[in-house]
């Protein structure tokens, strides 16, 4: 009895990990761990406890961008014409994605529009919805499917990366010369707040594991890792019920509870042990990687003959109504803010707290890689504290899972000194924002990395 | 130029609650000092408070920086705290006055204010007294005679003493000194040793806020014990040699303030190394350094100059104990 307080108190003076160290001693299984990360507080639950909403459309005016990145298509359709759901309505050559009309109505203007989470306005094809709905005939790809057929066709089909970057798909299949073993989807889902592939994976796994599988089949891989943050139970149990029927061998895995998990070289580490190199391409280390809203989207395009029209919207934060919303692309923020109804009158965040950004156009519209909209309070969204010097505490080298020294990295960036840049390794920055965050002086660290990035690149460039 | 994005989420933790989290570790060992030293060592930390954000102010505003942000973020405070607690708790008024001075203006401000200081300045002040009034900084109160809190103060500003009192009180050597004066004078260790346990205690009030600490995820524990370590890899050694002329390795990390310079002098961010290795490296120097100061050096302690002579190292420690980037092979690029 007397022991058992100084025993309690020498367990609390363990570090949280002290089983793992024995993991530490015998190295022979595959290393799948990385260090850094930081543990946020979720908010998950404030919007996936209801289903996927749609909203009625008629009477709507929806703008679909022509351009993703750099690829920018051609619009093939006049002012006036009659469009249905899912018919080209921009088309381009080699490694330009298509754009397809996102419900059935009447091309008003081919003008421009504002995407929430861009910088740049882009050009778009503004539809008047009818709110019919009529499908065009669905476009299936050609039979049997080689990988070259199946990156033209996932062009066409107007698909990109749905978890952030918004990168073409088609350009991502058509891969490297490198032989692929491995399928890696990401569900991490590690950004709080957003819950829109907790949503899709519980409502729809059987589509996520049959668009998997084909996948699988098309590049003759043998293995597919769906990696899922713990903090998703639900998502991973219906993902696992679904694979008891698959044809391939599909195994759901549970990631690391810590911000980035869902990060490309961290995903890849606890999927499979194989270290993805800044710089390096997944298909080097064998593996291709894709967020689970892109094989999702895939599959309705591969099975389903279905081009991305819609994806889905979380919206939480500070509001009435939260949920997760299929949303056509093109459809106006105002829209699904007017569904959500915020709280107050506050700024409304473009994606995820970490990685997102502030809304900058009331006028903005959904985008193929709008995944949330949170509405900002005060108590959910804290302001930052005024900058102050750095201390050198060191909790962004603790932090980041790189292993970079944001420290010395930002000191380079404020002498716009390239060599330390080069050196202290800028470019394996994967703008996390791990370091920003848990800087006590405030430091715009990320923001700093971010800015250094753009203007290196355009320096090399021109 | 880009939009400033930042992250949007709770702040763990700001300069301020860094530092006032720091002043808090101090308040047990604080508590266990005025307990055996009496009270004389709150008036020190409140001139050198005082003191020190006096300088602050006035070097900023010199300097041309908002006083009040910098005021608030409590790093003065902490650095006056730690010299105050380094210093005699009975020493004259001036010492601390000249010594938190010297910290805040010269070792701090004039590098360029909180995070760019090369030297910690609490030890830098602590050192430019042990050069220059070796005597007085000799001179530490004696446990077993305390004065009473009148006496204190007067002694502390009018250097005076109530008729009657011994003036051992005031003026007996810290142990460290003691031992190593009698050692040279060739008297037998065992008469030397300290005869209170005041230091010891004081010594498990400092661990105890350093524990905290580390348990706060403020400092690391790779600095500390590194030190420690650095300090036993001489002190075991020697004393299982020739146990009549070098001290108990228990004596050295209890005396002398070894584990409140483990617990919060070698553990400052800003002068310290930054990397896991570098602080190994930069904590185990601190621990030789001191041992060889004490032992074989001219000056009743040796932490201050240990700790300012791995200042001048951190530069090269943290170039080349810098861990390998996420992918690639330590040492390429």
């Amino acid at each position: 009895m007397l022991l058992a307080t100084p025993l309690r108190f020498a367990r609390g003076m363990l570090p949280a990990n002290w089983h793992q160290l024995s993991s530490f001693f015998s190295r022979s299984t595959t290393n799948t761990a990385w260090r850094g990360g930081i543990k946020l507080v979720g908010h998950k639950q404030l919007s996936n406890q209801v289903p996927i909403r749609t909203l009625p459309l008629a009477g709507q005016v929806v703008a679909v961008p022509l351009q993703h990145g750099r690829s920018l298509a051609e619009p093939c359709v006049h002012i006036g014409q009659q469009v249905l759901k899912g018919e080209v309505i921009g088309r381009g050559g080699a490694a330009i994605v298509w754009a397809h009309a996102s419900t059935s109505g009447t091309v008003v203007a081919i003008d421009t529009c504002h995407p929430a989470d861009g910088e740049q306005p882009l050009p778009a094809v503004h539809i008047a919805a009818d709110g019919q709905e009529r499908w065009a005939p669905p476009c299936f790809p050609p039979h049997p499917l080689t990988v070259p057929a199946l990156a033209e066709f996932a062009l066409r089909m107007g698909l990109v990366g749905l978890g952030g970057a918004g990168f073409p798909t088609g350009i991502k299949l058509a891969g490297t010369a490198h032989p692929l073993d491995m399928l890696l989807i990401n569900g991490a889902e590690c950004e709080p707040f957003l819950t829109c592939d907790d949503r899709l994976m519980r409502e729809r796994a059987a589509d996520i594991v049959a668009a998997a599988a084909q996948l699988a089949k098309v590049y003759d891989i043998t293995q597919v890792r769906i990696g899922i943050e713990p903090n998703k139970p639900q998502a991973m149990t219906a993902l696992q019920q679904a694979t008891v029927n698959a044809d391939r061998r599909i195994e759901v895995r549970a990631l690391p509870l810590r911000y980035p998990a869902g990060g490309q070289p961290l995903l890849v580490k606890s999927l499979t042990g194989r270290t993805l190199a800044p710089g390096r391409l997944p298909a080097e280390v064998g593996v291709l990687v894709l967020n689970v809203a892109t094989v999702y989207a895939l599959g309705r395009a591969l099975l389903h003959g279905e081009p991305l029209v819609s994806r889905i919207v979380t919206l939480s934060g500070a509001v009435t109504s939260p949920g997760n919303i299929e949303a056509p692309i093109g459809l106006p923020i105002s829209t699904l803010l007017a569904a959500a109804q915020p709280h107050g009158t506050g700024d409304i965040q473009v994606g995820g707290p970490m990685m997102g950004r502030v809304l900058a156009n009331s006028a903005a519209v959904v985008s193929k890689t709008t995944s949330g909209l949170l509405a900002r309070s005060e108590s959910l969204f804290p302001p930052r504290a005024a900058t102050r010097p750095c201390i050198r505490c060191n909790r962004c080298v603790d932090v980041c899972p790189m292993a970079l020294r944001p420290l010395q990295l930002l000191s380079a960036c404020e002498q716009e000194n390239h060599a330390l840049l080069q050196q202290e390794k800028l470019t394996a920055c994967i703008e996390c924002g791990a370091c920003s965050q848990v800087c006590p002086s405030s430091l715009p660290l990320r923001d700093s990395f971010r800015h250094a990035k753009r203007t290196i690149w355009l320096g090399i460039r021109t | 130029m880009t939009a400033i994005h930042s992250t949007h989420i709770a702040k763990p933790a700001t300069v301020s609650t860094v530092m006032l989290k720091v002043l808090a570790a101090l308040l047990p060992g604080i508590a266990l000092s005025v307990y055996c030293n009496g009270i004389g060592i709150l008036l020190q930390l409140l001139l050198a408070s005082l003191t020190a954000l006096g300088a602050e102010a006035a070097m900023l505003r010199l300097r041309g920086v908002p006083v009040w942000p910098a005021l608030k973020d409590l790093s003065a405070i902490v650095t006056a705290w730690l010299l105050a607690l380094s210093l005699p708790p009975l020493g004259g008024w001036w010492m601390i006055v000249v010594a938190t001075l010297f910290a805040i203006i010269v070792a701090k401000q004039l590098y360029g204010g909180l995070g760019n200081n090369p030297f910690n300045p609490a030890m830098a002040g602590f050192a430019l007294m042990v050069v220059s009034f070796p005597a007085q900084m000799a001179q530490w109160g004696s446990p077993q005679l305390p004065l009473d809190a009148t006496a204190q103060w007067q002694w502390i500003f009018l250097h005076t003493l109530a008729p009657g009192s011994v003036p051992d009180a005031i003026s007996s050597a810290t142990p460290l000194d003691v031992l190593k004066t009698g050692l040279r004078q060739g008297q037998a260790l065992a008469g030397l040793l300290p005869q209170s346990s005041a230091q010891g205690l004081i010594a498990l009030g400092w661990l105890v806020g350093g524990l905290w600490l580390w348990r706060q995820k403020l400092i690391p524990w790779q600095t500390p014990v590194a030190m420690l370590a650095g300090l036993l890899t001489l002190a075991l050694p020697l004393w299982l040699w020739q146990p009549a002329q070098y001290a108990s390795p228990l004596l050295h990390l209890l005396q002398g303030g070894t584990l409140l310079a483990a617990a919060f002098i070698v553990t400052d961010p800003v002068s310290g190394a930054s990397t896991p290795k570098g602080r190994l490296i930069f904590g185990f120097g601190v621990g030789l350094l001191t041992y060889v100061i004490r032992v074989f050096g001219n000056f009743p302690d040796g932490i201050a100059f240990a700790v300012l002579l791995m200042n001048m190292t951190v530069p090269l420690l943290d170039q080349y104990t810098r861990p390998a980037v996420f992918g690639h092979r330590k040492g390429r690029s």
